[in-house]
């Protein structure tokens, strides 16, 4: 901490008021998590169109369903993380634009209603009264639903980096981590949902997505555990929580080998051994140790004292 | 018109008077605060100072409070105050993440976010905040930063080492002080003890949200 | 100008958009801004104001806050009848009383919201300050504000209870009653003991008064029933300060000019924590300090006063004289800087006593004796009288106080005290209070030799920025409200003394031994002492009551109060008069609420700085109500109807509550002479009321009459009305160095002091004091000086007193009828009754301290925060014991740890018991010297109290206090903690409940303070009669089954300790005597010369 922490200047607290506990909690983690497979599984979809859009056809409708799933759980989590949810609506009526809460929410529901749309047409393709054609329009618009859903999945990092409290989210690092964790969940969704039906190349193009994602998401964490500190003091009291015996400590680190750590290996090890239920261990490990991660990385600056 | 505090701590006693005419006057319920005095001692014996720091929203120019509120609850009124509205809110709490200095806390008995006003009701009647009325030293001064003779600005003038909290933040508080040390100003600059302590329980409470 | 314009066109622009919006047809915008614009409020305004003008208190509108809250009155305007969505408005009577929380006696106004009173509805929405009150200046601190929480307290008391017919006290079995059950009853056990009309009757009605906070009704109380029965507090709060001060000056605390000292001198708090009278002294201290004074404190632990002092000195507790003496020795000896005595010549030689001191021969012979002085004075002179200073002080050398204060290593700070006292001057302001002189036997020495220096340079001629006295700018007038009764003129005084008040040991004591009054009661060998000597003492009272007080509580050997309290024989019938449940109330028979702060009403003086001053409290809802147009039915009851028809309860008053009660119940047909006391001159049919009372009362003030009688013309009562539209009046200012004016004489007469005096009367003594005859005593009036008829110094030569010859001679102490502290061990022994009894020599092991138990946190009153949620969120009734960060280290003790301290009598050896206490390391206490206040440790015995045939239960103390199980045997009593406070938040709430919807928020649990005070012993010094309140303690950690709060007492060994203190260090009246005490110093309530003759048997 800073000098005036040295023995001599000796200053203690004797007197102050009790600082609430951490107010975005797992209900926000829930919402991150969720919200990256949902988006990540777009981004994979569009991905396997422009790959291979033979594979596509078993796997349209249980992604965007799952994607659509995700992103309600996505929703129910944000809303029931407000103290007044039923005022939900002064969102869109009373909007406020330099927010990116309001920014999000706003494309978060364009984002869930198109994804909808889609869902509908592919389950009713045959009496779709929308289109004659619901795949090919599915496939027109997955593209702006892809582009949208990087936004979306963006846009809580933007909400972190408006927390100008919490000098452990920046918009940078943030935004990459959001990304990375949108691909990472979602070529492990997709790799779980394709399952048999996706080509073995098609698996080991996701299985690079996942262990790339891994890697580098990995590789920003360590970055920040080892050099955030050298940049500004609220860092480095927030990153004690998740060094040697911070609180913490543990809970990091088992994010980051079940989130990344594991899945590299594994992924590393499916590319030499083909097998596919490493593949999948990996996969569940991703998306599993994911909420981990970004928990942790959310609670921790949280537990900054402000006054 | 921009309204200003500034807090001269050299004349502080830490007599509290001020944080309970807060509470009083804005009925800030239990286990919240719109206004805190911490006490911080530094040194060690015989050379022991005791520290006192009034605590309150700063009414930042540039408040992120203000800009992450998805619904406008939180927004300037014309004398540079940043008010609340508590039927507007939602209760997401990006203020409390966004406000660098702990100002906001969501009140457990409407579960929205809730500040300090600079008393605004109180100056729509041109009555001055229930804390600078209180305070027995007139440690707060209060008034209009645009006028050249309001008292703050005078005080601002006379002073060399007129400080604001956490200027890094870019958040521009319209809140001063004078006479202060890092120990007064910076959470980190002193050992904050979870427990009970010389004075009273320093502690996490549960959230104010839900129960 | 600016403001002022744009203030129009905002005015201008909400019109016109009104006038856009309508032709919209969008009416609920436009109503908005047009019920902003035509009403008073805006955001901008052109000025801002501290308080409203007096002029506009009786309607007063303002913004509610809380409504603000929906987004102010941008987003809603205004609330009007076109707007009913706008931000309330709230119409104020604001109503001027008086903060009863500490004797500070700041202004308050209660803000009392009639928005509702046609529906009979009205609440004080918030006390603020008095701006009119010119000590307070318009501010207070947290207890000033915690008012409003501490009248809205859920767990008030709502109606008279009385302890429950056939259960014993301490059951906790309460019945209702009615005022007028409770006054028959009460009235009648009071009439029937003074109807016999014995000595002893006389002495068995105890008023046991608290700090007072007000200046006189109390005392005529007892006075009017013709009895010597008023009890104080003082020996446990201040006895020390005032004995020594009463020895100087004949007045009981001084007063200081903060504002203008150059130097801020504190053996006391009174800068940032406490202190009579705190929040005001502050601010005073802070307006000196702006100046640029400097600030220094003497305190073992750091206040928070020391915390931001200049300059803190932690001398070792009790020692402090050594440190004053040592800068006597320096001023004495030492130039200024620019060569100077620093002596001031001119006011020592005039006003101060030497010249007696060189006259009386048989006296500097003693001092010879005790080895003060080697030799003889060469002459009289008053170079000679310098010279023996020289002599008699010259051992408090540097080294000398180094050691004895225990400030190793810290010399330094002795050449900075030097660096700051003496460019001071005579600008050196200072309040000798507790601190030092309560803490100690001989504490009052300290006070002694703390004036000395501010004596010899001048500061205590009262001048600007120094030091004068509490009487100078004090004005007692409550207590004469005589001319608005039948009897028109002041009770007389009463010819009996109440030894039970007033033990023939302490005949000197400052005041009454009122913490000891259970060890009196309860000594049968002690009674039968002083009844074979010829002394008629009562066996019991026959009503006890306390009122404002706590006594079980916050005296020391708190189980000894419980055992006297429910002992029957001894206190016949009790009742107290307390707004709020307390450890007291649980062992009387009545308990009947009386107002809070804005409830009550009453007269009050701060001399808290040199002007003079009254304050009014009154009960505010009564007065909003009056205002309003309301009227009570009986004027007499006016307080307790109002408090009945707007909610507060069955609240009543002192000043209504007992003049009823006499003039029906006590003296209902006047033949105890007492009725036309209380009777109204009026309308002799019924008693006074309060307008007829305070108006005759305070109409003794002569400029605040004047004021009154012009402003209000047609008014009944024109200075009862100014008092209750201001609250408070400042008769004069600028009081400096009364003893200097000259006496007035017209003709052949002298007045002093409201008498006249006829020249032949008056005799010129050789060092120009004038006498008069007093009885059969003789009293001084004046002094000539330079063939000028002065007022003087209150003391009997007129002069400050630096030897105290009435204490030399009849009183019997003369080796300490001057300032001195022991030199050496073997005078520290001997002169064991100026000695701290927590002297370092007394601690041995590394687990021995010196505990000190005096200081007060700046938000909590004793035993009154307990009622204010607000308080008791601040400190969560936490009390922990402070310790030296490194003699923690060394016995192994963590913060948090629990400790079992231990407590140890140093003159008998004798073991009291122990508490249970967390330990809390710090650098803020000095090493070997513990701290742990008293505010915590409240407890109870029953969470609510279930009254028969009253739907709600009574909550007890419910903010603060956990619940305990006790046991007591008569010889061991114990406590144990069963709960926290978490009770309170399932309880039913029906009382302002919705001032009280946060209750449920309460995160503490009050568990983590102990009732150290019943672990102590009484300790009564043998001279000033002050509780001793330090001790040895010997500490260890706590064992498994010991738990925070957990007390054990064997007080059967604390009435050993008691009879040790008493038997060994008192020097009682004897035979010979021929007066109980002297006649010139302060009693509260002055019986006759009668009273105070005695004669002593040889037993
Ligand atoms: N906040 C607050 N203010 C109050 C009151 C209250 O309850 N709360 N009560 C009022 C009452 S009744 C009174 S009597 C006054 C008392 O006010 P003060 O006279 O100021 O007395 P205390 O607060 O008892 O003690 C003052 C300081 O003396 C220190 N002290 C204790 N023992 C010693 C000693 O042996 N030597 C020296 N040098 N210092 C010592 C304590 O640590 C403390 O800081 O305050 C009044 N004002
Ligand atoms: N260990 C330790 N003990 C101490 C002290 C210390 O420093 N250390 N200080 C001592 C000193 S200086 C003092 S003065 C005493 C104070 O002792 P007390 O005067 O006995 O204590 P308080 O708690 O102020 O008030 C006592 C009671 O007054 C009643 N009361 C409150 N407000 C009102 C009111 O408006 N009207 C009426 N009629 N009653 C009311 C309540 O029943 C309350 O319990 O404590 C002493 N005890
Ligand atoms: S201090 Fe915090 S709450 Fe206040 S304006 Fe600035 S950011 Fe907002
Ligand atoms: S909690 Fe309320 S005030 Fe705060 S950002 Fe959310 S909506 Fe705005
Ligand atoms: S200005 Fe008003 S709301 Fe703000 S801290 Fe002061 S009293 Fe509280
Ligand atoms: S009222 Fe004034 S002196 Fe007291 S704590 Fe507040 S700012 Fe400090
Ligand atoms: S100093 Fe005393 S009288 Fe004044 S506001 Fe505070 S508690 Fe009340
Ligand atoms: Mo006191």
């Amino acid at each position: 901490m800073v000098h005036e922490t040295l023995a001599a200047t000796n200053a203690v607290v004797t007197l102050d008021v009790a600082l609430p506990e951490a107010f975005w909690h797992w209900y926000v983690t829930m919402n991150m998590w969720a919200k990256s497979i949902g988006t990540g599984l777009i981004f994979m979809l569009f991905l396997l169109l422009r790959k291979n859009s033979s594979e596509m056809s078993g796997l349209r409708t249980p992604t965007i369903i799952v994607s659509f799933i995700m992103m309600n759980v996505f929703l129910l989590f944000t809303l029931a993380d407000l103290h007044q949810p039923f005022r939900m609506w002064h969102i869109f009526f009373y909007p406020h634009w330099t927010s990116a809460i309001t920014v999000g929410a706003w494309m978060a529901t364009i984002f869930v209603g198109l994804e909808f749309v889609m869902a509908v047409m592919m389950i009713r393709k045959d009496k779709c009264t929308l289109t004659k054609t619901p795949t090919e329009t599915f496939d027109k618009i997955l593209f702006w639903v892809t582009l949208l859903a990087i936004p979306v999945t963006l846009y809580t990092a933007g909400i972190m980096a408006e927390s100008t409290a919490r000098e452990l989210w920046q918009m940078p690092t943030e935004s990459v981590q959001m990304i990375l964790a949108a691909t990472l969940s979602g070529s492990a969704a997709i790799l779980l949902l394709g399952g048999s039906k996706l080509s073995d190349e098609t698996k080991s193009f996701f299985a690079s997505i996942l262990g790339l994602s891994a890697l580098m998401a990995f590789i920003i964490y360590m970055s920040e555990y080892i050099f955030g500190a050298m940049k500004s003091e609220e860092v480095a009291v927030i990153l004690e929580y998740v060094k040697g015996h911070g609180e913490y400590a543990t809970m990091f680190w088992i994010g980051q080998w079940t989130a990344y750590i594991l899945p590299m290996i594994l992924v590393a090890l499916y590319r030499v051994s083909k097998s596919s239920a490493m593949l999948n261990l990996a996969a569940i490990l991703a998306i599993a140790g994911l909420w981990v991660v970004k928990h942790v990385w959310l609670i921790i600056p949280q537990l900054l004292p402000l006054s | 018109m921009q309204l200003g505090f500034l807090v001269d701590l050299h004349l502080c006693m830490g007599c509290k008077g001020c944080e309970i005419a807060c509470k009083v006057e804005n009925e800030v319920p239990l286990s919240t605060w719109r206004l805190r005095v911490k006490y911080v001692d530094v040194g060690t014996f015989p050379e022991t100072k005791r520290t006192f720091t009034p605590l309150r929203c700063n009414h930042c120019e540039n408040a992120p409070c203000e800009r992450i509120c998805p619904v406008s609850a939180l927004h300037y009124i014309e004398n540079g105050i940043v008010n609340i509205d508590k039927e507007r809110c939602i209760g997401c709490a990006g203020c409390v993440m966004a406000c660098p200095y702990g100002a906001i806390y969501i009140d457990p008995e409407t579960q929205t976010a809730d500040k300090c006003t600079y008393c605004a009701h109180r100056i729509a009647s041109s009555m001055m905040p229930a804390c600078v009325v209180a305070c027995p030293v007139e440690a707060n001064i209060f008034g209009d930063l645009e006028d050249p003779a309001s008292n703050i600005s005078k005080y601002i003038q006379a002073n060399r080492d007129v400080q604001v909290r956490k200027p890094e933040k870019g958040t521009k508080p319209h809140h001063f002080y004078v006479g202060a040390s890092q120990a007064h100003l910076n959470p980190l600059a002193s050992r904050r003890e979870e427990g009970y302590n010389l004075f009273n329980n320093i502690t996490h409470l549960p959230l104010g949200g839900h129960h | 100008m600016y403001l002022q314009s744009r203030r129009t066109f905002l005015k201008g622009a909400a019109f016109s958009v009104a006038g856009v919006a309508i032709a919209k047809g969008v009416f609920t915008t436009n109503a908005v801004a047009e019920s902003v614009a035509s009403s008073k409020f805006t955001n901008t305004p052109d000025t801002i104001s501290f308080y409203p003008d007096v002029k506009e208190w009786d309607s007063f509108k303002e913004l509610d806050g809380t409504d603000w809250k929906r987004g102010g009155i941008e987003r809603h305007g205004v609330r009007s009848e076109s707007n009913p969505d706008g931000i309330q408005v709230n119409d104020y009577t604001i109503v001027p009383t008086v903060c009863s929380n500490c004797e500070a006696g700041c202004g308050l106004t209660a803000w009392v919201n009639k928005n509702e009173f046609d529906k009979g509805i009205l609440t004080v929405r918030k006390y603020m300050g008095n701006p009119l009150h010119t000590g307070s200046r318009g501010r207070n601190c947290a207890k000033g504000y915690a008012v409003t929480s501490q009248m809205y307290d859920p767990d008030r008391i709502p109606f008279p209870i009385k302890r429950a017919p056939g259960s014993k006290r301490g059951e906790g079995k309460w019945v209702r009653v009615t005022w007028d059950e409770a006054m028959a009853e009460i009235g009648k056990k009071m009439h029937d003991t003074l109807a016999k009309g014995d000595e002893i009757s006389k002495k068995q009605i105890m008023y046991h008064v608290g700090r007072p906070n007000e200046n006189g009704f109390g005392p005529r109380v007892p006075q009017s029933l013709g009895i010597d029965g008023y009890n104080s507090h003082t020996n446990i709060c201040s006895a020390g300060a005032r004995e020594g001060t009463i020895q100087w000056t004949n007045d009981d605390r001084n007063s200081p000019d903060w504002g203008n000292a150059d130097l801020i001198f504190l053996q006391s708090s009174h800068a940032a924590d406490a202190g009579h009278y705190f929040q005001q002294s502050a601010g005073l201290i802070a307006d000196a300090r702006k100046r640029g004074a400097k600030m220094i404190v003497i305190d073992p632990r750091m206040s928070n006063s020391a915390g931001m002092a200049d300059l803190w000195i932690p001398a070792w507790p009790g020692t402090e004289a050594a440190l004053y003496l040592y800068l006597v020795n320096r001023i004495v000896h030492e130039k200024n800087k620019d060569g100077e005595d620093i002596v001031n010549h001119d006011f020592v030689k005039n006003w101060v006593n030497w010249d007696r001191l060189m006259a009386n021969k048989a006296y500097l012979k003693k001092m010879i004796g005790y080895g003060y002085i080697s030799k003889m004075p060469k002459d009289d002179s008053y170079e000679s009288f310098l010279e023996l200073l020289r002599e008699l002080y010259a051992p408090y050398t540097k080294e000398f106080v180094v050691k004895e204060c225990k400030l190793e290593g810290m010399e330094y700070k002795l050449d900075e005290l030097w660096e700051y006292f003496v460019p001071a001057g005579a600008k050196i302001a200072s309040y000798l209070w507790r601190a030092g002189p309560i803490g100690h036997r001989g504490g009052w020495m300290n006070t002694r030799a703390g004036f000395l220096p501010l004596v010899l340079v001048g500061a205590m001629r009262g001048d600007i920025g120094g030091v004068g006295l509490h009487h100078w700018h004090e004005i007692s007038v409550a207590g004469k409200g005589d001319k608005a009764t039948v009897a028109g003129k002041h009770p007389t005084k009463t010819d009996v003394w109440n030894e039970i008040a007033w033990p023939p040991e302490y005949p000197i004591s400052t005041y009454e031994m009122g913490y000891m009054m259970p060890q009196i009661m309860m000594d049968d060998a002690w009674h039968e002492k002083w009844t074979k000597r010829g002394l008629k003492i009562p066996k019991s009272m026959a009503v006890y009551v306390p009122r404002m007080h706590n006594p079980l509580w916050i005296n020391p050997d708190g189980f000894r109060w419980i055992e006297a309290l429910k002992d029957e024989s001894k206190f016949e019938m009790s009742f107290n008069l307390s707004p709020t449940w307390s450890e007291t109330n649980w062992y009387c028979d009545y308990v009947l609420p009386v107002g809070l702060a804005g409830e009550r009403n009453d007269q009050q003086s701060t001399p808290s700085k040199p002007e003079q001053r009254i304050e009014f409290r009154q009960a505010v809802l009564r007065v909003a109500a009056e205002k309003a147009g309301w009227k009570p039915k009986d004027p007499t009851r006016a307080t307790l109807e109002a408090h009945m028809k707007y909610g507060l309860g069955e609240v009543w008053e002192e000043s209504e509550f007992w003049p009823n009660l006499i003039f029906h119940h006590v003296d209902p047909d006047g033949k105890l002479g007492i009725r036309d006391y209380w009777a109204s001159k009026k309308d002799p049919s019924r008693c006074v009321t309060v307008p007829e009372y305070f108006d005759a009362a305070l109409s003794l003030l002569p400029r605040l009459k004047e004021t009154a009688t012009k402003m209000y013309k047609g008014e009944e009562y024109p200075v009862y009305a100014y008092i209750r539209d201001h609250g408070a009046w400042t008769e004069k200012t600028n009081v400096y160095k009364p003893q200097e004016e000259e006496m007035k004489i017209e003709g052949e007469y002298v007045y002093a002091h409201g008498h006249k005096y006829h020249k032949s009367e008056v005799r010129k003594d050789e060092f120009g004091a004038l006498w008069v005859q007093d009885g059969e005593l003789k009293k001084s009036i004046g002094i000539i000086q330079d063939g000028k008829v002065l007022d003087g110094f209150h003391t009997l030569s007129k002069k400050l007193e630096f030897f105290s010859e009435w204490l030399a001679d009849e009183w019997k102490w003369p080796e300490y009828a001057i300032p001195v502290y022991p030199r050496n061990d073997a005078e520290n022994d001997k002169m064991v009754h100026v000695v701290t009894q927590v002297h370092h020599k007394h601690m041995k092991a590394d687990n021995e301290f010196a505990l000190n138990t005096i200081y007060r946190l700046p938000y909590n009153i004793h035993t009154r925060s307990v009622n204010s949620k607000h308080l008791m969120e601040i400190s969560q009734n936490h009390n922990p014991v402070w310790i030296y960060t490194k003699d923690a280290e060394k016995l192994g003790i963590k913060r948090g740890d629990a400790i079992k301290v231990q407590i140890v009598d140093t003159l008998s050896g004798i073991e009291s018991g122990y508490f249970i206490a967390m330990a809390v390391p710090t650098e803020a206490t000095r090493p070997g010297v513990l701290a742990c206040s008293h505010h915590a440790g409240r407890w109870k015995l029953k969470d609510s109290v279930k009254i028969p045939g009253f739907e709600h239960q009574l909550g007890v103390m419910g903010l603060g206090a956990p619940l305990y199980e006790m046991t007591n045997d008569g010889k061991v009593g114990t406590l144990k903690p069963k709960e926290g406070i978490d009770a309170m938040k399932h309880r039913e709430m029906w009382q302002f409940k919705e001032y009280n919807r946060d209750i449920d928020d309460i995160w503490w649990d009050g568990l983590s303070g102990s009732w150290q005070n019943a672990v102590a012993p009484c300790h009564p010094d043998p001279i000033a009669g002050n509780h001793g309140w330090h001790q040895k303690v010997v500490i260890t950690k706590a064992g498994a089954d010991e738990k925070i709060g957990d007390i054990s007492v064997n007080y059967e060994n604390n009435f050993k300790v008691y009879q040790a203190w008493r038997d060994d260090l008192t020097r009682p009246l004897e035979p010979g005597d021929k007066w109980r005490r002297p006649y010139h110093i302060k009693r509260p309530v002055k019986p006759s010369q009668k009273a105070y003759k005695v004669e002593i048997k040889d037993a």
